[in-house]
């Protein structure tokens, strides 16, 4: 039988239940290919429990650039029979699975090659059956052709607090699953070698969105986070508690995520730049503070990382729903910052610039994540760590206080934004009010304090928008095809459009969504010869806020709202209806 | 009105109804920050919403005006953040123990170095007289026109329990007594929780000024020492048990407040 991978790019899926340790193997992997200069994407499809279900971890491994997950997979490792079952026919023809005498038919696996592997058996001979997902390892870099040690250096930093028992075990382990195909399936090794061009520095990383996310926020000097645990923005706080002895950032779980945010205000007022995160149920309890937020002008910046909804709605899994209410969240009107990274890389980034235009513009930020972005694992490249410059803007100095002399906290100027004071300054007391107020902070009902307050406050919009980016138009400004997307379907929708090489396609993609850039969008997709919107969500949300802003209609709208994020495969058929 | 405390006092009269027993309390912060020789920019006072959150325009300190029933989280903030910070949250019955309580309870539970005076006056009185989570039994609201059937919550038995490490009780028609709690609780490193009796005499005139005196007694005229939890217990039902109301500090330990357990921690090598 034919055993055939193209080596640009590998698709290794390994499945079964939660506890077999199916993503710590192949995150293993992952990293130790990234290691030797690979590109990789991993992606996990989990149920909401803790033990038993049904667990995945997806792969894509290769020489070039990779920014998402496909749908068809060369290798297969099937912990249990529910995997072997559920992923039979995302394997190529030509592909592979790894099982542990499942006792599957070769008729019914035509294409397919069977490896049977005593999984069970080679761990337990190595120290326990807990390791069965660390024999698979095995038997695949068997099969792609990988390096060993590369494996058992990464098992090394893996279980380094475990002991080295667990590390000696582990690597029997790995040997033991190589040494069997070596001995049973010698002719299976699909790949003749690896030749990897990414450039080895110590600017390239292997991180999920979260990670990138929280990475960012230490390097823009967030010096405090409150949240309360919600998937999918949990692993924020988990990698923020874990810095806390060796940066300035402080970090305190909250009882619910009303007191988070309203303690991440508490202490912004206090002078901290402070931020908090959480998915759609918990921003939806978060909403009446945002408000405050805006009226009393105390900057924030909030997480959400989407999960489909409503209420409890998919746990674990994806969606970009939360858009329409992200823009109106929150009673009454306010200017806000509202943006959503496209990949790892972006969110590095964009958290950043969040932090600092909060700070500047004295309002709410939100950064909207998903699923797919939060928990995914990118390869970044070349990440400039100090890019985007740590600005500290709108706060006065004690002599600067004493030389005013009356101080306005509410000051009507040009650009909506008046200085602040910190308490424990002298000669800056005044009231952050959550009523209207008057300049001084004083509660007040007149209608001309009222409006000018109100003016005072949207004066900002108009110096956001100059200093906002505009959407990103990758490909040629001329095209047969422009598809549009926000957030996270960047990855697959690049890639997509990289398969379809010999089409003009181009892409414009939103990572700054409020205020609106209606001109850009305008001028680009009145233009457009046909455009495709791809969203994940059930109504088109972004195109519907095209068409309020621009009066632009996009009639093509490939939407999801399954749970899945967008896999290459299904945008490229999409492109392939639409052009010739 | 000793002399210093205007500098705690705006530009703004109060507009609370004449006899309200906000005025008391006004009174007795003022007097208690006075006393501890601080200044009104050492101190952050976090307000919630209704008669006595409308103190946030009267009172001269920085202030941050909450929202209703989240007096307490931005106050957690600015501590945890800012240690050097004099912070004081204020609400009402119906935000500290209604809308707001998992934050009292927690705020307590946490032993943030907070100092949280509630104005309890047994009704929802900026919306004109409701039933709170303090109204007795049996009493006609606007919204218990057969008579309240819930059972009131406990303030100080809660706030006892919860782990609140100053239980007090004061009332607004005594200043220089309430004013002293207020600066024990203020100079007491941890969660001081202050139930403040507040005569309401727009929407509850029953417990008037002359009815709360003809209840209450001094816990410090009776020798009672605040060091026993399960003494604090008792003293925190007298009134349903025995129809005597005791005042003062029920409760005191000394254990680390969790902001500077927080630091501490972060701190160490």
């Amino acid at each position: 039988m034919e055993n055939k991978i193209e080596k640009k790019e590998v698709a290794i899926k390994i499945g079964g239940e939660a506890g077999f340790g199916i993503k710590a193997a192949g995150l293993i992997l992952g990293r130790a290919f990234f290691g030797a200069g690979a590109y990789v994407f991993g992606y996990s499809e989990y149920p909401s429990l803790i033990r038993g279900g049904h667990n995945t971890y997806q792969l894509n491994i290769g020489e070039q650039p990779i920014n998402s997950a496909t749908k068809m997979i060369d290798v297969l490792v099937a912990l249990d029979r529910k995997t072997a079952e559920s992923h039979k026919e995302e394997i190529k023809d030509g592909g592979f699975i790894i099982f542990d005498g499942l006792n599957l038919e070769s008729k019914d696996w035509a294409g397919i090659n069977l490896i049977d592997l005593p999984l069970g058996q080679l761990a337990e001979d190595s120290g326990g059956l807990v390791m069965r997902n660390t024999v698979a390892l095995g038997a695949l870099i068997y099969i792609m052709n990988f390096e060993t040690r590369l494996i058992e250096a990464e098992i090394e930093k893996n279980f380094k607090n475990k002991g080295q028992g667990v590390i000696e075990s582990n690597k029997k382990a790995l040997a033991a699953g190589y040494n069997y195909l070596l001995k049973n399936y010698k002719d299976k090794r699909a790949i003749e070698g690896w030749n990897f061009e990414k450039i080895k520095n110590n600017n390239n990383f292997f991180l999920t969105g979260n990670e990138a996310t929280a990475e960012g926020m230490i390097q823009i000097g967030c010096n405090f986070y409150a949240a309360y645990p919600m998937t999918p923005a949990t692993s924020i706080l988990h990698v923020l508690i874990e810095k806390q002895k060796e940066t300035v950032i402080v970090v305190h779980q909250a009882e619910d995520e009303i007191s988070a945010i309203g303690v991440a205000l508490g202490a912004a007022l206090a002078g901290a730049r402070a931020g908090t995160g959480t998915s759609g149920g918990g921003f939806s309890l978060m909403t009446e503070s945002l408000g405050l937020s805006a009226i009393t002008e105390t900057p924030v910046v909030v997480i959400n990382s989407q999960r489909p909804a409503p209420a409890t709605g998919l746990p674990t899994w994806t969606e970009q729903a939360d858009l329409n209410f992200m823009i109106n969240a929150s009673h009454g009107e306010f200017p806000r910052i509202v943006v959503a990274p496209g990949d790892a890389e972006e969110a590095f980034y964009l958290i950043q610039e969040s932090f600092n235009w909060a700070e500047k513009w004295q309002l709410p930020v939100i950064v909207l994540l998903d699923k797919m972005l939060s928990e995914s694992d990118f390869t970044l490249t070349g990440l400039i760590r100090d890019r985007i410059k740590i600005k500290r803007e709108g706060f006065l100095s004690d002599g600067e206080l004493q030389r005013i002399g009356q101080y306005k906290r509410y000051e009507v100027t040009l650009s909506g934004v008046s200085k602040r004071s910190l308490p424990g300054q002298p000669g800056g007391v005044h009231l952050a009010n959550s009523d209207e107020h008057d300049e001084e902070g004083f509660s007040s009902e007149e209608a001309e304090v009222r409006r000018s307050m109100a003016d005072k406050r949207f004066a900002k919009i108009k110096l956001i928008n100059g200093e906002l980016k505009d959407p990103e138009l990758y490909g040629k400004r001329e095209a047969e095809l422009t598809v549009v997307g926000w957030g996270s379907v960047k990855g697959a929708v690049l890639d997509a459009i990289k398969e379809a090489k010999n089409k003009e396609i181009n892409f414009l993609h939103f990572n700054y969504l409020w205020p609106f850039p209606a001109e850009r969008v305008k001028a680009v997709l009145s233009k457009a010869k046909k455009i495709l919107l791809v969203e994940n969500n059930k109504t088109g949300q972004l195109g519907d806020l095209i068409r309020q802003q621009t009066g632009i209609e996009i009639k093509n709208r490939f939407l999801k709202y399954d749970g899945r994020p967008f896999f290459r495969e299904e945008i490229v058929d999409r492109i392939n209806e639409l052009t010739n | 009105m000793q002399q210093g405390q205007e500098k705690f006092n705006t530009k703004v009269m109060p507009t609370w109804c004449p006899g309200c027993g906000n005025f008391g309390i006004w009174g007795a912060i003022k007097k208690a920050l006075l006393d501890l020789e601080l200044e009104p920019h050492q101190v952050l006072i976090s307000y919630d919403i209704g008669c006595f959150g409308n103190g946030a325009n009267f009172l001269k300190t920085y202030g941050f005006h909450s929202l209703h029933g989240r007096s307490l989280p931005p106050a957690l903030g600015a501590k945890i953040f800012n240690r050097e910070l004099m912070v004081i949250a204020l609400a009402g019955d119906g935000g500290a123990y209604g809308e707001g309580l998992q934050h009292f309870i927690h705020a307590a539970r946490y032993n943030v170095d907070v100092t949280f005076l509630v104005a309890n006056n047994q009704r929802f009185s900026l919306t004109t007289g409701q039933a709170s989570p303090t109204t007795k039994k049996g009493v006609v609201t606007k919204t218990t026109p057969w008579g309240e059937t819930k059972t009131p919550l406990n303030p100080m038995a809660l706030a006892i329990e919860s782990g609140a490490s100053l239980v007090a009780r004061g009332f607004a028609g005594d200043i220089v007594q309430l004013a002293g709690i207020i600066k024990a609780a203020i100079s007491h490193k941890g969660f001081s929780h202050v139930d403040i009796l507040q005569p309401c005499v727009s929407f509850n005139p029953e417990q008037s000024y002359e009815w709360y005196r003809s209840v209450i007694y001094k816990l410090e005229e009776h020798k009672y020492r605040p060091d026993d939890k399960k003494k604090a217990l008792e003293k925190a039902w007298e009134f349903e048990q025995e129809g005597k109301m005791p005042t003062g500090i029920f409760y005191q330990e000394e254990k680390e407040s969790y902001e500077e357990g927080l630091w501490r921690m972060k701190e160490e090598k």
